[in-house]
C-alpha cells in the first residue's frame, strides 16, 4: 500500500498512521483475549460445572444493580491510581510504590476525618489533601532520592512503599483503632463524611465521577499545557528536554509527587465512599493494578477510563463467580497478571502491523507506548 | 533494661546465617542477571512459586529432594517465562518483572485454595522439614558452634557463592556473560549469541530462587502467602550494593540478614516491639544502603548525570 501512491510522502502518512492505530488497538485485543482465555481454561479444568462458572462469571456483573454498581465502583479508585501512573509514566518515572503511597495516603485522610473538629463535608475535602499529600510526600522522596543521589526510583520507590504499609498497619493498630470492632479497623466516619450511595444497595457512589473529571483534567494538564508539554518531553527525550532548557530533575519529582497524590486520592475516596472507616487491607492491589490499567491505557488519560472499567468487569466477575460457582475471586488476579505480562510485549504489535496487516517485514517503528527502558534503569541504579 | 550482650551473641549469628541464606542465593541470582544486563524485578515472585511448589512437591511425595527440585523446576520455568516475555515478546523488563511477581502471588494463592481450600498456606501435616546437619568437630567447640546446625540449602548457599566468583570472573561463560551486559551490541558483533546468555543467566537465577524459596517454605514446613516479604528486592539491592562481585553480594545479603536477625531477637528479648516495625527494618536498611550507594557512585563519577 505504501508502493503505489503517486501523491508523495505527505499523503501516505495519513495511512500509515491509520494501520499504526489499528495494529495497536488490535494488539491490545490480542492480549487481553489471551489473558481471559487463559481464565476460561483454568475455570475449565477446575470447575466441577465450567458452563454455570462461566455464565456467572462473564454475565454476573450485568445481572443486577448491586453487582453492575459494584462493577463501576470497582473502577472508580482504579480512575485514580492508574491517572497517576499515566502522569508518572509519562514523566519516564516508574512509580512501583503506588500500593504503599495507597496506604498512608488513608491513613492521612482517616486522621483528619476521624480527629476533624467540625462535621461538615468541608473536612473531605481537607481529608483529601491530607491524603494527596502524604501519598505525593513519600512517591516524591523516591524522585528525590533518583534526582539527588542517583538512587533508581525503580526499586526505593518499592521499598519507600514496603516501608509506609507497615507505618500504616502500626498506626491503625497502635492508636486509631477501635477495640469493639473485633478486626484492626477504627470507628466509622461521621456520616458527613461518607459519600452518598448511588445506586443502592451496591457501593456506588460520586467517586466514579469524580474520577471521569480527574482524568479529562489530567488530559488537558499533560496536552493541553506548557507544564504537560514539558513532562511529556522529560519523559519521551530526556535529553532534549534539557538542553532545551527544561527543569528535567524538578518535572521528574513533580510528576513522582503527583502520581502519588493520586494514589491518596484513591485511598480516601475508597474509604468514604465504600468503607466508611480506615481497615487494614483495605486496597484490592489499587496500586498495582493501577500500572496494569495505564498500561492498558496505552499511557493516555481518557484511555484509563475504559480500562478501569476492564478491570471492574473482570473483578466483580470474578466475585460473582466466587458466590455462585465453586471458582475462586482470585482468578481476576491470575487474568490481571497475564494482562500485565502482555500488555508491553512489542513483538505482538509487530506481528500484527507487519505479519498481517501489511504482510511484509519492515524494520518494527516500535509502538507509541514509551516506557522508560530497563537500560536506563541499570545506569540510575547501579 | 536490654544489654547489648542480650543481642549481639553467638545466638545472634546463628541466626543470621540462617536467614541469610534466602537473601544470598537472591542476591548471586540478581548479579548473574545484572551481569548480563537484565534487571531482575521478578526475584520476588520467583521466590514465591519455589517456595509453594517445594511444599506442594514434599507434600505430595513425602520426599524432601523431590520438594527442592519441584522448586527449582518451577521457579526456573517461571524465570523462563520472564525471559521469553522481555527477550522474545519484548515487553518491557520492568513490567514484566512485577508481571511475575503478580503472577506468581496469583497462582500460587489460588493453587493453594484448590489443594487446601485455604486461600492464604498451604501445608501437609506429615510432610518432612528440611533437617539440620551437625558438623562433627565444629559443634562442640563453643565459639564455632554456631557454623553448625544449619540446613544443606545454608551450606549450599556459600558453596554457591565460591561457583558463582569462580563461573562469572575465570570462566569463558562468564566473559562473554559480562560482555553481553557491557555491551549487547558489541557482545552480538564479537559473535556472541546474546540471547542464549541471556536465557541461561535468567535461568540461573529462577534455579537459585527456587533454592532460596525451599529454604523458606521447608524449613518451616509450609506455605504461607506473603512468606517472601520482599526479599526478591532486598537481594536485588545486596547486588547492586555488592559492587559487581560474587563475595561483595553475599556480604551485602549477610548484612541485610543481620538486620532481619537483630530484629527477631529484639522481638524475643523487648516483647513490646511491633512487629511492623520488624517488618520495615530490613526495607529500611535496604533502602538507605541504596542510597549511599548510589551517592558514592555518582561522587566518583561513574555514573552520568541523570
Amino acid at each position: 500500500m505504501s508502493t503505489g501512491s503517486p501523491s508523495g510522502p505527505q499523503s501516505r502518512r495519513a495511512p500509515v498512521r491509520a494501520l499504526n492505530r489499528l495494529a495497536e488497538g488490535l494488539s491490545l485485543l490480542v492480549t487481553i483475549l489471551v489473558a481471559v482465555g487463559a481464565g476460561v481454561l483454568v475455570i475449565f479444568l477446575t470447575s466441577e460445572d465450567p458452563g454455570a462458572s462461566l455464565r456467572s462469571f462473564f454475565l454476573g456483573p450485568f445481572s443486577n444493580r448491586f453487582f453492575f454498581g459494584n462493577m463501576l465502583q470497582a473502577a472508580a479508585p482504579l480512575l485514580f491510581t492508574g491517572l497517576g501512573l499515566v502522569i508518572a509514566f509519562r514523566a519516564g518515572a516508574v512509580n512501583l510504590g503506588a500500593e504503599g503511597q495507597v496506604y498512608i495516603g488513608g491513613l492521612a485522610g482517616s486522621a483528619v476525618l476521624l480527629y476533624a473538629p467540625i462535621e461538615s463535608p468541608v473536612m473531605l475535602v481537607v481529608a483529601a489533601v491530607a491524603a494527596a499529600v502524604a501519598g505525593g510526600a513519600i512517591a516524591g522522596l523516591a524522585g528525590w532520592l533518583r534526582t539527588r543521589f542517583g538512587a533508581t526510583e525503580v526499586i526505593s520507590s518499592f521499598l519507600i512503599g514496603a516501608i509506609a504499609i507497615q507505618l500504616f498497619d502500626y498506626v491503625l493498630r497502635t492508636y486509631l483503632v477501635d477495640p469493639g470492632a473485633g478486626f484492626p479497623a477504627t470507628r466509622s466516619f461521621a456520616p458527613e463524611f461518607t459519600l452518598t450511595r448511588l445506586m443502592s444497595p451496591s457501593s456506588f457512589n460520586a467517586s466514579f465521577f469524580i474520577g471521569l473529571g480527574a482524568a479529562v483534567l489530567v488530559y488537558l494538564l499533560l496536552f493541553r499545557t506548557a507544564f504537560g508539554y514539558e513532562l511529556r518531553m522529560t519523559g519521551a527525550n530526556r535529553r532534549f528536554a534539557r538542553f532545551a532548557g527544561m527543569p528535567v530533575k524538578r518535572l521528574f519529582v513533580v510528576a513522582m509527587a503527583l502520581s502519588g497524590a493520586f494514589a491518596g486520592l484513591a485511598a480516601i475516596l475508597e474509604l468514604s465512599g465504600v468503607h466508611g472507616r480506615l481497615l487494614t487491607g483495605f486496597s484490592p492491589d489499587l496500586g498495582w493494578n493501577g500500572i496494569t490499567v495505564a498500561l492498558i491505557a496505552r499511557l493516555h488519560p481518557l484511555g484509563v477510563i475504559p480500562a478501569a472499567l476492564l478491570y471492574g468487569y473482570l473483578h466483580t466477575g470474578a466475585n460473582t463467580a466466587g458466590l455462585f460457582s465453586d471458582v475462586s475471586p482470585r482468578i481476576a488476579s491470575i487474568i490481571m497478571s497475564l494482562i500485565f505480562y502482555l500488555i508491553t510485549a512489542q513483538a505482538i504489535y509487530a506481528w500484527i502491523r507487519h505479519g498481517i496487516l501489511e504482510r511484509r517485514r519492515l524494520t518494527p517503528p516500535g509502538t507509541t507506548l514509551d516506557l522508560p527502558t530497563a537500560d536506563r534503569g541499570a545506569e540510575a541504579g547501579g | 533494661m536490654i544489654g547489648i550482650g542480650d543481642i549481639f551473641n553467638l545466638q545472634l549469628a546463628y541466626d543470621v546465617l540462617r536467614v541469610s541464606t534466602p537473601l544470598v542465593l537472591l542476591a548471586l541470582g540478581a548479579l548473574i542477571t545484572d551481569k548480563a544486563g537484565v534487571l531482575n524485578i521478578a526475584l520476588e515472585g520467583l521466590l514465591v512459586f519455589g517456595a509453594f511448589a517445594a511444599v506442594l512437591g514434599t507434600g505430595l511425595s513425602g520426599n524432601l529432594v523431590v520438594g527442592v527440585l519441584s522448586a527449582v523446576v518451577a521457579s526456573g520455568l517461571l524465570s523462563l517465562m520472564f525471559a521469553a516475555s522481555a527477550l522474545y515478546l519484548r515487553g518491557n523488563l520492568f513490567i514484566v518483572g512485577l508481571a511475575t511477581n503478580a503472577f506468581a502471588a496469583a497462582v500460587t494463592t489460588y493453587a493453594a485454595w484448590l489443594i487446601s481450600g485455604r486461600e492464604g498456606s498451604l501445608r501437609f501435616p506429615a510432610a518432612p522439614t528440611l533437617p539440620r546437619i551437625h558438623v562433627p568437630v565444629v559443634e562442640d567447640v563453643a565459639a564455632l558452634a554456631w557454623l553448625s546446625g544449619h540446613t544443606v540449602i545454608d551450606y549450599l548457599a556459600w558453596v554457591t557463592t565460591a561457583v558463582v566468583a569462580y563461573l562469572l570472573f575465570r570462566t569463558r561463560f562468564g566473559l562473554r556473560l559480562r560482555a553481553v551486559g557491557e555491551d549487547a551490541s558489541a557482545a552480538r558483533a564479537a559473535g556472541i549469541n546474546v540471547l542464549r546468555i541471556q536465557y541461561t543467566a535468567v535461568l540461573f537465577s529462577g534455579i537459585l530462587a527456587g533454592l532460596a524459596g525451599s529454604q523458606l517454605s521447608l524449613t518451616l514446613g509450609a506455605f504461607v502467602q506473603n512468606m517472601s516479604g520482599g526479599r526478591g528486592w532486598i537481594g536485588l539491592v545486596a547486588s547492586i550494593v555488592g559492587a559487581g562481585s560474587a563475595w561483595g553480594s553475599a556480604a551485602a545479603a549477610v548484612l541485610f540478614g543481620l538486620a532481619e536477625g537483630v530484629a527477631n531477637s529484639l522481638q524475643i528479648t523487648a516483647q513490646r516491639l511491633p512487629t511492623q516495625l520488624l517488618f520495615a527494618l530490613p526495607y529500611l536498611l535496604t533502602l538507605i544502603a541504596l542510597v549511599f550507594y548510589s551517592a558514592s557512585r555518582r561522587r566518583r563519577g561513574s555514573v552520568a548525570d541523570t
